[in-house]
């Protein structure tokens, strides 16, 4: 039977029509339905999908809302007539539909209160999405790069104006009210807030303090130029204003690489006067004005991990350098693993899929290594050319997410197979001695990075027995038991595959040093 | 008592110096969430809230505002003149210090501005279809997705109008225009948002290139096309009978037949396109069609 309900002179907004439409051919017992103003060739349309009744043709006009159904019986039209009267008047009820809208508009009628958008469109087109969004007092989470410094100081300069946060360009990691958002982990809700300048730092910080069995109120991205003369810390100020202000956040913890002096300057200012215990970590810089200030300066991320922690449960305060292990169980795993080793054998190979974790790597071992090549080098002259397609050299590190990686290709943190082949590539290599690798776990990332990357280490160390040398494979997991990969699994299956798994990235370096210090 | 006053920022040109020159009365038309519709003396009335692009014989509000949290309802009495708005007693819309923003085709393109006008190039406007057009509008008459009823219906029209146009016979594109409006779910049935969008363009070339005759046969098109939808839908098509078309639009044709780099005009063009549900990857798809369906172009 063909049913009709016309509602005169009723102007509803086209996206909840759009609901209407799509919701309505969803219900059981619907076989067609149409939706829309009543004009002259809906209503032929409605004619030629056999929809159209005398009733129709008599009674409805242009200026009226139809909604014509094909169904079962009496009972189905009612159904579908509660079902529009739900979808126009509740909207609480849309936010749960499973119309995902296509524009932002949509977004908006499907739930008017939205506070916070995350971008991620081409580069050209995200700052003006992020300029409709701001100008609808929506927060921002600007996944997107390739967004102009300029467009980047406008959006900013308008939204700390306005009191909204541009979490951004390029920003891939918040949680924001315990909901983890892009690439970030299930870490339990808690006392630590968070303002972060870095990806994986943020990641690998968060984890700890889950780890360590702590939680945080707030974990705000910034995008790594914030902290850049020409952007002013915006967004960190922001951030680190709104944790102040925030009586859930009972410690706050600042990451970033060493941002322009000025900068810093201004941030520790603020910093000092929180009222609240500040630890800083600027991975790599000097800590010196961080402590001339009074706040805290971490060694490592996972230092500030421990820091943060310790400061929440108002234990003292200690330089986390240790290994979990043991120290004394670590010497002496390094020292029988470099006992195995070839004389050739003389290089680390630090193969990335953060670039954060492989800047922190690179800067925690620079003292003892001297030169370390790289696609993101410390020092000019340590530029690894043709990084992608050419061969190690020495001690190399490679951040597999930089764009010279990443053309034509996802992130590594997606796909992280071009990582596994290198680990077999350099494995070969007579004087690489051991392969230091992240494996980056969470909501974003690959659904089981481990896979990809165990069998690559089990088969670069089979090759490697053949020739009579003993490859060490280093890992650090960056994650929770909580997230989806689930981090006790991922570091068993690395385990399996030979690898020595570690908690952090600093301990993963510590290790890989003890290896070379104990080489023949 | 003292009224709740909301401040605009923006108002239509053509809008706002009509209202210093008359007083009209009316009644609220419609309500939404982010707009509301004043049925006047002197036409339909938008007032849209802050972040929306600005619509012909539209004004904007200063900060956001749900206007159904406001309280106005359909029937509500109101009155208009150049200092601001009454909507029932309780809410006054001040126009006080506003930017008064010229919409009109004449404003961005002067008459003879192009001796005569170059086809642009569509491209950029295909490749935001491409990403971010809906297969439940007309995006499909332009670029490869899912065909609706809606698309079967009005494609096989199409031709006629571009003929119509094209000969410059106001009677034929009339009838073209009739046989298209009115077609499609939204409250702007997506056709309409496709002939707002291939008119905006034969506006410009119009009005560019004095052509009096293509202007006429594109405002009685418009015309007749606006009588054959609802209220709402037919006033934008109204406008674009008089050559006023929304901000959004005017700025993209400006960046299209003036030359501007493909970034700035995919831009622009993701912008319209980002309007309502279907209304602005339609209005995109109209320009299109005007683009590469028509062949009053000069060639490059």
């Amino acid at each position: 039977m063909v049913k009709l309900e016309i509602r005169k002179n009723a102007y509803y907004d086209s996206v909840t029509l759009m609901l209407i439409s799509k919701d309505l051919k969803k219900l059981d017992g619907v076989k067609e339905a149409l939706v829309g103003m009543g004009t002259d060739l809906n209503v032929e349309i409605a004619h030629n999908i056999g929809l159209a009744t005398p009733e129709f043709d008599a009674n409805v006009t242009s200026n009226d809302f139809f909604v014509a159904v094909e169904c079962d019986s009496e009972e189905v039209f009612e159904a579908a007539q509660k079902k529009v009267e739900e979808l126009l008047n509740k909207k609480s009820e849309q936010k749960e539909s499973t119309y995902y809208p296509p524009t932002l508009e949509g977004a908006i009628k499907v739930d008017p209160d939205l506070n916070m958008a995350v971008i991620s469109v081409p580069g050209k087109f995200a700052a003006d999405v992020a300029q409709s969004c701001l100008d609808r007092d929506i927060n921002v989470m600007l996944f997107s790069d390739n967004v102009t410094i300029e467009e980047e100081k406008a959006l900013k300069e308008y939204a700390y104006a306005h009191e909204l946060l541009v979490m951004g360009p390029d920003c891939g990691t918040a949680i924001i009210n315990n909901i983890p958002l892009a690439f970030a982990n299930v870490v339990p809700k808690g006392g630590i807030g968070m303002v972060c300048a870095s990806g994986t730092g943020t990641q690998e910080v968060s984890s700890i303090i889950a780890q360590l069995g702590e939680g945080v109120s707030q974990v705000i991205g910034t995008g790594g130029r914030d902290l850049k003369k020409d952007i002013g810390g915006l967004m960190m100020k922001l951030g680190l204003d709104a944790l102040i202000n925030d009586p859930n956040t009972k410690v706050i913890t600042l990451v970033s690489k060493p941002p322009a002096a000025e900068i810093a300057s201004m941030i520790l200012d603020i910093a000092k006067d929180a009222g609240k215990p500040v630890v800083v970590e600027f991975i790599g810089g000097d800590p010196k004005e961080i402590e001339a200030k009074g706040l805290i300066a971490a060694k490592s991320l996972e230092d500030a991990a421990h820091k943060a922690v310790a400061l929440l449960r108002g234990e003292p305060l200690k330089d986390y350098v240790d290994f979990t292990m043991g120290n004394d169980k670590a010497e002496a795993m390094a020292k029988e693993i470099a006992g195995k080793m070839a004389k050739s054998q003389k290089y680390v190979r630090g193969f990335y899929t953060g670039g954060t974790l492989c800047d922190e790597a690179m800067k925690l071992m620079i003292d003892k290594l001297g030169h370390i090549y790289s696609n993101i080098p410390l020092h000019a002259e340590d530029k690894l050319e043709n990084a992608r397609t050419g061969p190690s050299k020495e001690h190399t590190f490679l951040d597999f997410g930089d764009d010279e990686f990443t053309v034509g290709r996802p992130h590594p943190m997606i796909d992280p197979s071009l990582r596994a082949e290198r680990v077999i590539t350099d494995g070969k290599d007579p004087e690489c001695a051991v392969i230091l690798c992240d494996c980056v776990i969470g909501y974003g990332s690959h659904e089981d990075p481990a896979a990809d990357l165990s069998d690559a280490i089990r088969t670069a160390k089979a090759e490697a027995e053949k020739e009579g040398r003993y490859l060490c494979c280093v890992v650090e997991v960056c994650g929770t038991e909580g997230d989806p990969q689930c981090l006790s699994r991922t570091q068993k299956k690395l385990e399996d595959a030979g690898a020595v798994v570690l908690p952090s990235n600093a301990q993963a370096t510590r290790f890989v040093e003890r290896v070379l210090a104990n080489l023949k | 008592m003292v009224p709740r006053i909301v401040r605009i920022d923006a108002v239509c040109g053509t809008l706002f110096r009509t209202l210093l020159i008359t007083s009209p009365k009316g009644e609220v038309h419609s309500v939404f969430e982010r707009a509301v519709n004043l049925d006047t003396d002197i036409g339909m009335i938008s007032i849209l809230c802050k972040g929306r692009g600005l619509q012909p014989f539209s004004c904007r509000t200063a900060e956001m505002i749900s206007f159904l949290s406001e309280g106005i309802h359909t029937g509500d009495p109101v009155k208009a003149d150049g200092e601001g708005i009454w909507i029932g007693e309780d809410l006054y819309v001040s126009l006080s210090g506003v930017q008064q923003v010229d919409m009109s085709v004449a404003g961005a393109f002067p008459s003879g501005c192009f001796a005569e006008v170059v086809r642009p190039d569509p491209e950029p406007l295909l490749k935001v279809l491409r990403e971010i057009g809906d297969e439940n509008g007309l995006s499909n008459l332009a670029v490869d997705l899912p065909g609706n009823v809606y698309a079967d219906l009005i494609n096989p029209r199409l031709p006629e109008l571009y003929r119509s146009i094209e000969a410059k016979d106001p009677e034929a594109a009339e009838r073209a225009a009739e046989r298209i409006a009115g077609c499609g779910i939204g409250l702007t049935p997506s056709s309409d948002d496709l002939l707002n969008g291939f008119f905006s363009v034969m506006q410009v070339k119009a009005q560019a290139e004095e052509d009096y005759l293509l202007s006429q046969t594109i405002s009685r098109a418009a015309v007749a096309a606006a009588g054959k939808t609802n209220r709402i839908s037919g006033t934008f098509l109204l406008q674009v009978s008089k050559g006023q078309i929304s901000e959004d639009v005017l700025h993209l044709l400006k960046l299209l037949f003036y030359g501007s780099d493909a970034d700035l005009i995919s831009k622009a063009a993701f912008r319209v396109a980002s309007f309502g549900s279907t209304s602005g990857t339609d209005t995109l798809t109209g320009i299109v069609l005007a683009i590469i369906h028509t062949s009053i172009w000069r060639e490059k």
